[in-house]
């Protein structure tokens, strides 16, 4: 799954938006790095609702101004779930392998490490 | 989480009414309200810059509904597919001639050792591989910058053939277009693919990539284009030109793996095969009589293709 896909639908994930909103979400998601744009939303709107993981929720007039809200749709649901569940077992993985050199160096740097690091004195 | 602030309605400015003219009328009918009342909220408080860039935006994905190449349209899904073949394809196929013979550059450097023939002679392969590592690494916006590079150099060097024939004659550019135009259908279907569908960097696109290269430069080679006895039968390209037309075919039938194979193989070949096989038949006059019985068997199987496309659903991930 590409980013911006990633993004618009865990921004749908908790309540249906539209448009504007949706934009601001991502953006607060994530921390002002993805803006964006109206054609490009729109585009990936309109690829989600033909691949039928988000549908229309609602349609009002809002001060005069047309507002379409999508949510997610079941299959959304699951297919976020399950990226989901993949991002959380790489970031798994990466935090065990990490927590494995941390505490390798840690090691290293203990009365062994510092003794190897004072030299030989032979 | 942020909540939108939605202000009173306004009327849309002229930059956006022209661009909401390029999207079709059935969509415009169905989305151009919403579109504008986004496209107002997001510009509310930008800048002249940001606001040209939203427009600029807006319009690209105009022209891509119109065109019918989004995300959400079999010929934009089609792209997609085609995109890390093509830019693999066209980079093997470029390289073949340096290393195929490297003395050739010397030769070339021998009588003219100016900047600009040096620019000439290592702009191309060099831009080749860059776009080989953007493609495999998935960095898209550089591919499709570099594709675009590559192909505006062929369409200059294309358009300079033009000149020297003083567009009397199509042999020379015919001959250079074999090697030229690859490059301009390359960053046109580049260019053309969705962005938001192009693959994220793996090993399975970086190992596309890498084997459209090997495959880009076998299909260079059998071609044998800067061989000026043309060795290589008629029988052999119009094989090279139908085998892959057919695969194309297939896309009528939902298949997008084989058509992806078949457009990417046919950006390769087309050029190459259609100079040879106008060449060896000595003019247009002489092809038309031996190519009319071939296009309309094509038609007829494009046709085919077609109706049996339309009684099956599409299969899903092909």
């Amino acid at each position: 799954m590409q980013e911006p896909t990633l993004l618009l639908l865990t921004a749908l994930a908790d309540a249906p938006r539209h448009g504007y909103a949706l934009i601001q979400e991502i953006a607060a998601i994530s921390d002002g790095r993805v803006k964006m744009r109206t054609g490009t939303l729109y585009g990936a709107l309109d690829r989600l609702l033909q691949q039928g993981l988000i549908e229309v929720a609602a349609e009002e007039i809002v001060d005069g101004r047309a507002r379409r809200s999508y949510a997610l749709t079941d299959a959304g649901r699951v297919a976020l779930t399950t990226e989901a569940e993949r991002l959380r077992a790489v970031a798994t993985e990466a935090e065990r392998r990490l927590s494995k050199v941390r505490s390798m160096l840690r090691g290293n740097a203990g009365p062994q490490g510092r003794a190897a690091a004072g030299g030989s004195s032979t | 989480m942020t909540t939108p602030t939605i202000g009173a309605p306004a009327a849309p400015s002229a930059a956006l009414r022209a661009v909401l003219q390029l999207y079709p009328a059935g969509y415009r009918r169905e989305r151009g309200e919403e579109l504008a009342a986004v496209f107002a909220d997001t510009t509310a408080h930008a800048g002249r810059s940001a606001v040209a860039r939203e427009v600029f935006d807006l319009a690209l994905y105009g022209l891509r509904v119109r065109a019918g190449l989004t995300g959400s349209t079999a010929a934009g899904r089609l792209l997609a597919l085609v995109a890390p073949m093509i830019a693999g394809a066209v980079a093997g196929a470029a390289l073949v001639p340096w290393l195929a013979d490297p003395d050739r550059v010397t030769f070339l450097l021998t009588w003219n050792d100016s900047l600009s023939a040096y620019a000439e002679v290592f702009l191309q392969p060099v831009g080749a591989m860059l776009l080989v590592v953007a493609a495999a690494l998935g960095r898209w916006t550089a591919a499709r910058g570099l594709a675009l590079f590559l192909g505006v150099l062929a369409l200059g060097e294309l358009g300079g053939a033009f000149v020297d024939s003083r567009f009397a004659d199509l042999w020379w550019p015919g001959y250079i277009g074999m090697a030229t135009l690859p490059f301009v259908f390359a960053a046109l279907l580049l260019l053309a693919a969705p962005a938001d569908l192009l693959p994220r960097p793996s090993l399975r696109s970086g190992g596309l990539v890498v084997a459209s290269v090997v495959a880009g430069a076998l299909l260079e080679t059998a071609q044998r284009w800067d061989d000026t006895n043309f060795p290589v039968d008629r029988q052999w390209f119009v094989l090279m030109l139908a085998a892959p037309l057919v695969l194309a075919l297939t896309a009528l039938r939902g298949r997008r793996v084989p058509a992806a194979v078949g457009v990417a193989v046919l950006a390769v070949t087309a050029p190459g095969s259609l100079f040879n096989i106008w060449r060896e038949s000595r003019g247009i006059s002489h092809l038309a009589q031996t190519a009319a019985p071939v296009v309309i068997v094509l038609a007829m199987v494009a046709l085919v293709a077609y109706g049996l496309g339309r009684r099956r659903p599409e299969r899903v991930g092909a």
